[in-house]
């Protein structure tokens, strides 16, 4: 079978493993180990091989939801590195800030974490006010460009 | 007083940890659970179910007023409060013990005074047990005789704050110019973090152990310690691995702390689980830090180790009756571990991790015990704690439960989202932790590099296998119901241009 993986593709056809149940074996020299594979998000996926995890992510043509990639904040916005609940939102629209000006104190299993401003500039968009869940790689603000 | 239903005011593995012990004794075992855990683990374990509603915990685990109308509404005779949540508000306590239903726990008293970290040090102090060099302001301590006090202490000083816990309000001080700012910020997440801002100066050891003894008092004047824990191994004052007993105590210090430990928690009144903590430096000297007036989450070592239930103690000392171990008979046997299983992602600084839980397969084996609050398929919310699991290895020595330990964390398939279990394979498999060189700042100083990232091809062909089995989507089908459907415009197997979906 052809793998379309973000990385090139994989014809796994001319690789000399075979799957039993949950047990990869070695064609050839008969060497077993236990596997397990779940979708993790978006297009990529978790492999438990022998005690280790591996993450793997498939090329894709079509849209795709914000992974831990796509969480990153940029020049312009500032996004959720985790999925959470907004605490507070320390601005305002059209304020001016300065960068690393803690912006959002958001909440995720106990733990607090602030999203500071990338850069020095005006507020154009604040997009979450206290309360709200959000997901990972929510845009939460924008600054003006 | 025999109890018949006993409520756990909690949720996640203590809950269903204290299920199983109260099942065993022949009582009825009733979970409550807010509305995100309706069909939660804990919550299909129990004998009753009460719902709670609600999302956040104040709305549920810490709603007194619900959990109170539950018990009543069912004649439920006694409330275990696990850990966290409302284990330590003496405030509860008092409204169960006026409800007339026994809080497994301490009493509210003990509860009040160890809870004020300044309170408990000088209830400390005047019981003869050593602690750390430190100054606890008035009301108007001016910053110069901050830095007065802390010149006396001598640096690096720590500023802790009085309400504190889990490393907030907490500041490490280098030199005599940062003391000011430090402890504006202390005081600011302080009052933010508990509503009360109070904070006070500390001395810092450095590379100290964190010891606890736990210790266990009955109603009737009886306090015995069942040695200690070892849990140096924390981030950001987290604990993450534990070990009983500790490579650094001796049968000696051991008598020696086990013995203070029992003085102090007999000058106080204690009763029912409690423990210890200290600071312990390389001349073996140890400093009291806090005690835990309730069940700790790395109870389970303690044990494996003496032999014992915990739980089952906490439930008979609750009913009055006396201990049912005698300081005599506790004799440590073996070496225990424990690692805490969390869903936080290393390879993002340890943030949180929500997620469906697609595989969990928990490891058995001898010398082999897994607590979880959680299952294949549960749903991992941002509304709790994310500690999934702790697994516990046990065996004749600390290499041997080591072992087991690196072997169940290499069988223990957790998927779906991401988690620190190679991380903690890691931690286990580090020279230095071989070597028993723990201290609180391991994680800190040594660089823990949780394994390859490159998948081996033989992966490839499972996730082949895997891709195969799942259905496609026909055309027109609506996005993000299913996993399968958020691969867009991904294309699996022979497409009828015979290019297999490759571009």
């Amino acid at each position: 079978m052809k793998l379309n993986l973000s990385s090139g593709p994989v014809d796994t056809d001319d690789i000399p493993w075979e799957i039993h149940q949950d047990t990869l074996r070695n064609k050839k020299t008969g060497r077993q180990l236990p596997v397990r594979v779940a979708h993790l998000q978006g297009n990529q996926y978790q492999i438990w091989l022998a005690g280790q995890i591996y993450e793997v992510e498939l090329a894709n043509s079509g849209p795709r939801r914000a992974g831990a990639d796509g969480a990153k904040s940029n020049e312009h916005t500032v996004k959720s590195s985790m999925p959470g609940t907004i605490l507070s939102v320390k601005v305002k629209k059209g304020e001016e800030v300065t960068t690393g000006q803690p912006l959002v104190i958001m909440e995720s299993m106990k733990m607090e974490l602030t999203l500071e401003s990338p850069r020095a500039g005006k507020v154009a968009k604040v997009l979450v006010h206290p309360g709200k869940l959000v997901e990972l790689g929510a845009v939460l603000l924008e600054l003006e460009k | 007083m025999q109890m018949k239903k006993v409520l756990i005011a909690n949720r996640g593995e203590i809950a269903v940890r204290v299920t199983r012990t109260l099942q065993q004794m022949g009582l009825v075992a009733c979970a409550v659970y807010s509305e995100v855990d309706k069909n939660a683990l804990h919550v299909q374990c129990a004998d009753e179910a009460y719902a709670l509603g609600g999302t956040t915990s104040l709305e549920s685990y810490l709603n007194q007023d619900k959990i109170l109308k539950i018990c009543q509404d069912h004649q439920i005779d006694a409330v275990h409060p696990g850990y966290g949540f409302l284990s330590e508000n003496a405030g509860f306590a008092r409204r169960c013990q006026e409800a007339k239903i026994i809080f497994i726990g301490p009493s509210p008293e003990v509860i009040d005074g160890m809870g004020d970290k300044l309170h408990a040090k000088e209830k400390m102090v005047e019981a003869g047990v050593p602690v750390v060099p430190s100054f606890n302001p008035g009301k108007d301590t001016s910053p110069e005789q901050y830095a007065e006090e802390a010149e006396k202490i001598g640096y690096p000083v720590l500023v802790k704050a009085a309400a504190g816990g889990g490393g907030k309000g907490m500041r490490k001080v280098e030199s005599a110019d940062q003391l000011a700012s430090s402890l504006e910020a202390a005081q600011n997440e302080a009052s933010k973090a508990f509503g009360d801002g109070r904070v006070f100066l500390e001395k810092y050891i450095s590379q100290p152990r964190h010891i606890e003894i736990q210790i266990f008092g009955d109603q009737h004047g009886n306090v015995v310690h069942l040695g200690e824990r070892e849990c140096s191994i924390q981030r950001r004052y987290q604990k993450v691995i534990e070990e009983a007993p500790s490579p650094a105590v001796s049968p000696e210090l051991r008598k020696e702390m086990g013995e203070t430990a029992c003085r102090a928690a007999k000058a106080i009144g204690y009763s029912n689980a409690g423990t210890m903590e200290f600071l312990l430096d390389d001349a073996d000297k140890f400093y009291f830090l806090e005690v835990n007036t309730r069940l700790q989450v790395e109870h389970p070592i303690t044990e494996c180790v003496y032999d014992v239930d915990l739980v089952r103690a906490q439930i008979l000392v609750a009913q009055g009756q006396p201990l049912p171990f005698q300081q005599e008979d506790l004799k440590p046997r073996g070496w225990a571990m424990e690692c805490r299983l969390y869903a936080e992602d290393p390879s993002r600084n340890f943030l949180p991790c929500t997620g469906t839980l697609e595989v969990y397969e928990p490891p058995v084996g001898p010398g082999i015990r897994c607590d979880s609050g959680v299952q294949q398929g549960s749903i991992i919310s941002v509304h709790y704690d994310p500690m999934l699991a702790k697994l516990v290895t046990f065996g004749h020595d600390r290499e041997e439960a080591r072992q087991r330990m690196v072997w169940a964390l290499a069988h223990f398939p957790v998927l779906g989202l991401r988690h620190n279990l190679p991380y903690l394979k890691a931690v286990l498999e580090h020279p230095e932790f071989i070597a028993g060189h723990t201290h609180t700042h391991f994680l800190q100083q040594h660089n823990i590099d949780s394994g390859p990232t490159q998948v081996p091809k033989s992966g490839l062909v499972a996730l082949a296998h895997f891709l195969q089995a799942q259905k496609p989507v026909s055309a027109g089908t609506s996005i993000e119901t299913t996993p399968f459907q958020e691969l867009g415009g991904w294309r699996l197997l022979e497409s009828p241009d015979g290019m297999g979906g490759l571009p």
